[in-house]
């Protein structure tokens, strides 16, 4: 199939493929860094002369994904040995050699190999390819002590469901919170001491970044200083978290996740009415919607059984993929690849897996097999969507809030009539009908050729994609009146492996009766049944005048059977024939033609057709359809892409694609998800069932995942610090009992809401440290994992441009809706080829709203904030790295629109109550900082906006600023926007 | 510098760049990336080395010595028609008109070709030309004059037919959004040579940004600190790099005095090594405004200069394109990517016709690469410095004809099975290389592939394309995909 041959390299071009190059290229497990105490300890009480148990989590596992695994394991099995499954490292290897004996280490292969002297016969290999470095004599021993012990297997950790475990410290009084005992018992682990309690007003800072991503105002700040209530703490967290301001600053977190944006993302680029999907995002963070019905909508909102208009925009989660509208391309390409987005998307994010490796083989580190994969795409593989140009299917959102869900109620009860209407047609096709084959007399067609065999119609040479066919008929005169014809497009081959196939669609159908003179009259068509509705086109399309009509489209996927019936039954008089006359003018948009190429015209006497379209039934739905047309087309409002689902009955087909190349596609696999993922079994058959499975409580990863995403947020530092792979490859948790306490609160005392767990951590003496690091606590945990002190970290890209706008007065704190363009330099840049498409910039408050409405275009992303670390957003990013690089500074000394709020500010420092420059400046500082200026820090300023003030009198104010002391003071503010202090909290 | 210098130099720069992160020692004034979260990176780092705790970057920067200081990659983005320019087929001059044979049609994909087309023979008169007797057309009489400086590859080929996603795959080594481009791999694998200038610049012409967008020159799943920055010949070149108006350059020396004053007493207080990092990002950004000012100003050029390319200052074009490519160049910016946009030869308008617009483009073009060519090799550059030029795909030996219809101009659909491309430079030995099938419509012989391409920049620049990787998705992603075969075409160099 030769559309077939584009997609072989997206399947593979996020993943690796192993097989063709040596192991060199795949991915080795990380050194586990976390505590490299407890590793030696370990080892020394190994070679001590009570060995104490070896764990293989702890101390086996780290040496077979550095050394053994890479040849010995899901990808590949040398020598038929895979140390991945227990029985089958317990097994006999191709030469016959008994691979692990427990408590047997002498005669366990695996022992004599890694302790052999002979470099042929040693492992791992001392040579070739295959080389790694010898084991240590402290793994070697502590190999067979575990072979000793029994050789046994331990779940990986993350697998292993969390649980909240007891804990000592030595230090009694300094916890507030249930987290801090867990923070607290590894710091005297490591010796150290937590740090003093921050000033209050380190605290607030903090903490409404962290809540609301804005500083506090310094009348909140001075309210707060003057609360000396002992749960001031308390209720300033309480207000943070019911400021609508909380959503805004979650929402932007979950967006990079979401992959959020909105255009398609290739080549024009266009428009998507993705920000419903946003505001839904802030939303369900403002009202502290549990974390499992949030990612359930965005799984499967679509499945509910009685989904309300929010859970729709939740599943714009699934349909922020991207589409490619470009000439000449093929759409199934690009829809696969937006199913295959969908399936890392949803694993990288919410379980913390990554399932790349699995699109071509066996997981090498993890028991996941190389179906799964298929399984799971199985879930994402029937939704309509289907890489159209105009992003179909989509859902009409009425702009007026009351409105919506009726009007969503309307689309779905259309899309289940439409349904219920044609299954009546469906399910006689082929029940008891006796279909009957005419004569074909006679074949045109206005480009290429038109032959029959066999009763088959099929197509030579060229077809444009507006092609016309005439085939004259003669049907057997023993059967009359006819009630119907037959139509049916029949795929290239019978190999359904080969799927899907061109499109291939039938425009327009109409049936004429030809008199032996000649002499031609029309015999009126009713109605079209298809034997499954799927598609952008409803199948009696074909009787009208446009493209659209019955078949595949944008491309067949298996052999399409339509009824048409005609108006009333019509018997031929003798030398009268039929004359159909079809068209095919419906391209895709990768202007591919979608001509009939093989198809076949059949007819029958049946009068149980008619009975079908005049049954008081049919008419009911067909009355009840056109009136929901004519409300749902009169609703005023949008269009946002959503997730649905073709009937069951145009399910595609979801194979195994043999080494993950979509050209050679194996065994058809029915959904599911990976076994050792559910040990709970949750039926998981469909996407709904997957959703719950998802977010079962017992899934071991799935609270771990958020909190540790939390956690990464106010701490600066995941506990697992790789936020998107919590499998093998992925690091080790810094604290695990932290991590699965907090995991455990979560599901357990929160019921899964964000707030209370946000709640706990700002409020937890951990939280409340000083973030001030004494030279050697600064040396010795300079990443602060251990949290000896208090989080510092720098302010994100949204944060760092709406905290500018707070300062200095401008933000414009406005609600959710479509995404706005703020200035930026260069008004966007020109536009990939055949955009069209302009930066037109905002004017009026729209100008300066927080960052998470600013326009995010994919092949254009906002440049400030991109260079503050902002992802492009094609692909779901799990950790943003925060840099630190000289384009930074060029954007907030330099960029308009930060000298526009750098103006600003200066206006309010002059507005500012007090006497002099001194204590305007200090009210700059404090509202830029929530700190008090130094006094040298002051005097810095002071003597700086002195210098300028005489400068500027000397050279002129303009165009800066009328006087001296204005433009003195934009300067100054500027300074303060950019202090070390300001840009992080 | 020699080559040994520069290697010190790098990895001087990479080990010094590890230690700020591992014990943040202050004072580091050159990395460009410095932030604490770097040390998952850094770890990273570490642990790509397939043996040992040996760095990747390190072993293989051992390994071999680069050819390449520096890349300059003119993309005619759209796809010349090799037929026109390069690849001489008198087989597919006598087919002229004939329908295509149904086994060149089999099987095939073409964005926009239906049915039966017909053959297409070359539209401009092809001759001999320079030592190496090599075959070129008339439409780029000045690239004629540098010929033997050129090693013209004629068997290209690639696996894409669409434009964004061929770009993508050019640049990217995948046709999915997301990965990093040849650029940021460089960056990312040999650091920055001129702290005052990003290390990846990209500029464009021809009125469009490439298909693909800027994914082409992004960073992926990279830190975004190794993205191309895009430079303008208009307004600033590199975005924010203009100080306000009305702030001259001593107030703003001024301003970051007394910001670096107030950091190193934060500093003092708090003992965050990022603060020591931000004090030397400011006074690097302050440096920049100078440098890359200078950089960008093709006005200081002598006019000799500007009659060899035929630039112009003020505005917007190749040539000016390829003058500033080689400022850049002089001042180490490590890969220098042109973009020049309206080479899609369909034969559907006037503007981009083989019979019409393609000779403008070729005029275009034709006069500045020979500037930049002859002007790298009189400063004694071309040595260390590889250019290569050419576009995503090559274009069919059949007749377009869109819609099934014959069509108003004379035009060429995508061809992923052949297309030309040129490399010069860093001791490429000038000459040709494989060979195309008798119409031009498939490589042959000595076939290159997109993979085999970047497999053999990377190369030329000291890298190994298999050992350069990041950990991203659970894979040690690479910019060739591992399950695609790549080899460095040796055979290229001298």
């Amino acid at each position: 199939m030769r559309i077939l041959k584009t997609l072989l390299p997206i399947v593979c071009a996020s993943v690796c493929c192993p097989l063709i190059l040596s192991f060199v290229s795949c991915k080795k497990a990380p050194e586990q860094v976390a505590n490299p105490s407890e590793k030696n300890e370990v080892v020394q009480a190994s070679l001590a002369a009570a060995p104490r148990e070896v764990l293989f989590n702890r101390d086996i596992r780290p040496i077979l994904n550095t050394s053994c695994t890479g040849c010995h394991g899901g990808v590949k099995k040398n020598a038929g040995v895979s140390f991945i499954y227990r029985d089958e490292a317990l097994g006999v290897s191709s030469n016959g050699k008994k691979i692990i004996i427990p408590g047997d280490p002498d005669n366990s292969e695996v022992i004599k190999r890694i302790t052999s002297t002979d470099p042929r016969y040693v492992m791992p290999p001392a040579h070739g390819d295959h080389h790694r470095d010898p084991l240590k004599p402290q793994e070697i021993e502590l190999i067979k002590e575990w072979v000793r012990q029994g050789a046994k297997y331990e779940e990986h950790w993350a697998y292993i469901p969390p649980k909240k475990e007891p804990v000592e410290t030595k230090l009694k009084d300094w916890g507030r919170k249930p987290m801090d005992a867990y923070v607290l018992a590894n710091l005297e682990k490591n010796n150290l001491q937590p740090s003093p309690e921050a000033p209050k007003a380190q605290w607030l800072r903090r903490a409404a970044l962290d809540i609301t991503g804005l500083p506090p105002t310094n009348a909140e700040l001075a309210a707060f200083l003057a609360d000396q209530s002992p749960d001031a703490f308390e209720k300033t967290a309480d207000r943070l978290l019911a400021s609508p301001r909380f959503g805004e600053r979650w929402a932007a977190m979950w967006m990079d996740l979401a992959r959020y944006s909105d255009s398609y993302g290739l080549e024009k680029d266009p428009h998507r009415e993705a920000w419903p999907y946003r505001d839904w995002l802030i939303a369900a963070f403002n009202r502290d919607m549990p974390y499992t019905e949030f990612v359930r909508d965005q799984l499967a909102g679509d499945l509910a059984d009685k989904p309300t208009t929010d859970q729709l925009k939740a599943t714009l989660f699934q349909r922020l993929t991207k589409t490619n509208t470009e000439g000449g391309t093929d759409d199934e390409q690009f829809r696969v690849e937006a199913v295959i987005d969908r399936i890392s998307t949803n694993w990288n994010s919410l379980q913390g897996i990554t399932m790349g490796c699995v699109q071509c083989h066996s997981h090498p580190y993890e028991p996941i097999p190389h179906e799964s994969f298929f399984a799971f795409m199985s879930y994402f593989n029937s939704s309509e969507d289907c890489d159209l140009d105009d992003d179909f299917p989509k859902h009409v959102l009425a702009s007026d809030p009351a409105e919506q869900q009726k009007a969503t109620d309307a689309q779905l009860e259309r899309i289940s009539l439409q349904n219920q209407r044609n299954r009546r047609g469906a399910e006689w096709i082929n029940k008891d009908q006796a279909w009957v084959l005419p004569e074909i007399l006679d074949l045109k067609i206005n480009s290429g050729g038109l032959k029959h065999k066999d009763g088959i119609i099929f197509t030579e040479g060229t077809q444009t994609d507006d092609t016309t066919y005439n085939v004259t008929l003669r049907p057997p005169a023993s059967l009359t009146p006819y009630t119907a014809f037959k139509f049916t497009i029949l795929p290239d081959s019978d190999d359904l492996a080969k799927a899907p196939f061109r499109g291939s669609v039938l425009s327009n159908i109409a049936i004429s009766k030809v008199t032996a003179d000649g002499k031609r009259a029309p015999v009126p068509l009713s109605f079209v049944y298809s034997d499954a509705l799927a598609g952008p086109n409803a199948p009696e399309r074909s009787l009208d005048k446009t493209p659209a009509g019955f078949g595949g489209y944008p491309k067949l996927f298996r052999k399409m059977e339509a009824v048409i019936v005609l108006q009333s039954p019509l018997t031929l008089a003798e030398g009268e024939t039929l004359v159909a006359d079809l068209r095919s003018n419906m391209p895709t948009t990768g202007s591919q033609a979608t001509p009939l190429r093989k198809f076949q015209i059949q007819l029958i006497a049946n009068p149980g057709w008619q009975s079908l379209i005049n049954d008081p039934e049919h008419v009911a739905l067909t009355k009840r359809i056109n009136e929901l047309n004519r409300y749902i087309t009169g609703v005023k409002g949008t269009q946002f892409p959503v997730m649905l689902d073709r009937p069951p009955e145009s399910i595609r087909e979801t194979r195994l694609w043999i080494g993950g190349n979509a050209m050679n596609k194996g065994k058809v696999l029915q959904p599911g998800v990976p076994e050792i993922l559910n040990p709970y079994k949750a039926p998981a058959r469909n996407r709904r069932e997957m959703a719950e499975w998802m977010t079962h409580p017992e899934n071991s990863l799935f609270s771990r995942v958020f909190v540790n995403r939390v956690f990464f947020e106010l701490f600066g530092n995941g506990i697992v610090q790789t936020l998107g792979d919590f499998g093998t490859t992925g690091l080790k948790p810094t604290n695990q009992p932290l991590l699965d306490y907090l995991a455990v609160a979560f599901r357990d005392d929160y019921k899964w809401k964000p707030k209370a767990l946000i709640k706990e951590m700002v409020l937890s003496s951990t939280y409340r440290q000083d973030h001030k690091a004494s030279i050697e606590l600064a040396e010795q945990d300079p990443k602060n994992i251990l949290l000896a002190r208090g989080p510092r970290t720098r302010l994100t890209a949204e944060m760092i441009r709406d905290q500018a706008l707070a300062v200095s007065g401008l933000l414009a704190n406005r609600d959710g809706g479509p995404s706005v363009m703020p200035p930026q330099p260069g008004g966007g840049g020109a536009a990939p080829y055949g955009g069209g498409w302009k930066w037109i910039t905002a004017e009026g408050p729209d100008r300066f709203r927080r960052a998470l409405y600013t326009y995010w275009k994919r092949t254009s992303p906002f440049p400030s904030l991109m260079i503050f670390d902002t992802p492009m957003r094609d692909v779901c990013t799990t950790q943003r790295i925060t840099t630190n690089t000289p384009l930074q500074p060029l954007v907030t000394l330099n960029d308009p629109a930060y000298i526009e709020m750098a103006r600003s500010l200066a206006q309010k420092m002059e507005q500012a109550p007090g006497a002099g420059p001194r204590e305007k400046l200090a009210f700059g500082y404090l509202l830029a900082t929530q700190n008090q200026p130094t006094v040298k820090a002051l005097d810095v300023l002071t003597q700086l906006r002195e210098d300028l003030v005489t400068q500027y009198s000397a050279s002129g104010p303009k165009p800066l600023a009328d006087t001296p002391d204005q433009a003195a003071m934009i300067n100054l503010a500027s300074v303060l926007l950019n202090l070390d202090t300001a840009l992080t909290k | 510098m020699n080559v040994i210098e520069q290697l010190r130099h790098d990895n001087g720069l990479l080990n010094t760049r590890r230690q700020f992160l591992k014990s943040c020692i202050a004072g580091l004034g050159t990395a460009w990336i410095s932030s604490m979260k770097m040390d998952v990176l850094a770890g990273e780092l570490a642990s790509i080395g397939h043996a040992g705790n040996q760095s990747a970057l390190d072993a293989h920067l051992a390994h071999f010595a680069p050819k390449a200081k520096r890349v300059i990659f003119l993309h005619m983005a759209g796809a010349p028609s090799q037929l026109e320019l390069f690849d001489f087929k008198p087989e597919l001059a006598r087919l002229n008109g004939a329908d295509c044979p149904k086994e060149f049609l089999e099987g095939q994909n073409f964005a926009f070709i239906q049915g039966v087309p017909k053959m297409l023979g070359t539209q401009y008169p092809f001759h001999q030309a320079g030592d190496n007797k090599q075959w070129i057309s008339d439409r780029l009489p000045y690239t004629e004059k540098v010929i033997d400086d050129l090693c013209i590859i004629r068997s290209m080929y690639t696996d894409q037919f669409n434009h964004a996603p061929a770009q993508l795959l050019m640049h990217t080594g995948h046709t999915i959004l997301g990965h990093p481009s040849i650029g940021s791999w460089s960056t990312y694998g040999l650091g920055n040579d001129n702290q005052n200038l990003p290390g990846f610049i990209v500029l464009a012409s021809g009125g469009s940004q490439p298909d693909a967008g800027k994914a082409v020159w992004g960073s992926g799943f990279l830190p975004s600190v190794y993205q191309g920055v895009q430079c303008r010949s208009e307004g600033d070149p590199v975005l924010y790099l203009g100080s306000p108006e009305g702030i001259p350059r001593d107030v703003r020396r001024k301003a970051i005095d007394a910001i670096t004053r107030i950091n190193e007493e934060t500093h003092e207080e708090i003992q965050d090594p990022e603060t020591i990092a931000r004090i030397q990002q400011y006074e690097t950004a302050f440096r920049m405004q100078i440098h890359a000012s200078d950089a960008f100003d093709i006005k200081k050029e002598p006019d000799y200069i500007h009659a060899l390319y035929g630039s112009n200052p003020g505005g917007s074009s190749f040539a000016n394109n390829c003058l500033l490519a080689r400022r850049l160049a002089e001042r180490g910016t490590r890969f220098i990517q042109l973009f020049d946009w309206g080479w899609d030869s369909h034969g559907a308008a006037e503007s981009e016709a083989l019979n019409g617009g393609f000779s403008r483009k070729c005029q275009s073009v034709d006069q500045a690469t020979y500037g930049l060519i002859t002007d790298l090799k009189q400063r004694g550059m071309l040595e260390d410095t590889l250019v290569i030029w050419g576009g995503e795909f090559g274009r069919t030996p059949m007749r377009e004809n869109r819609g099934g219809a014959e069509m108003k101009f004379i035009g060429r659909d995508h061809n992923p099975g052949a297309f030309t491309i040129w490399m010069a430079g860093a001791g490429i030995k000038p000459g040709s290389f494989g060979e195309t099938d008798p119409i031009g419509y498939r490589a042959i012989k000595d076939k290159v592939s997109v993979y085999d391409l970047q497999a053999t920049i990377l190369h030329s620049m000291g890298l190994n394309h298999q050992k350069l990787s990041y950990q991203f998705q659970g894979l040690n992603q690479t910019l060739t995909p591992v399950n695609k075969s790549s080899r460095v075409i040796n055979e290229l160099f001298a």
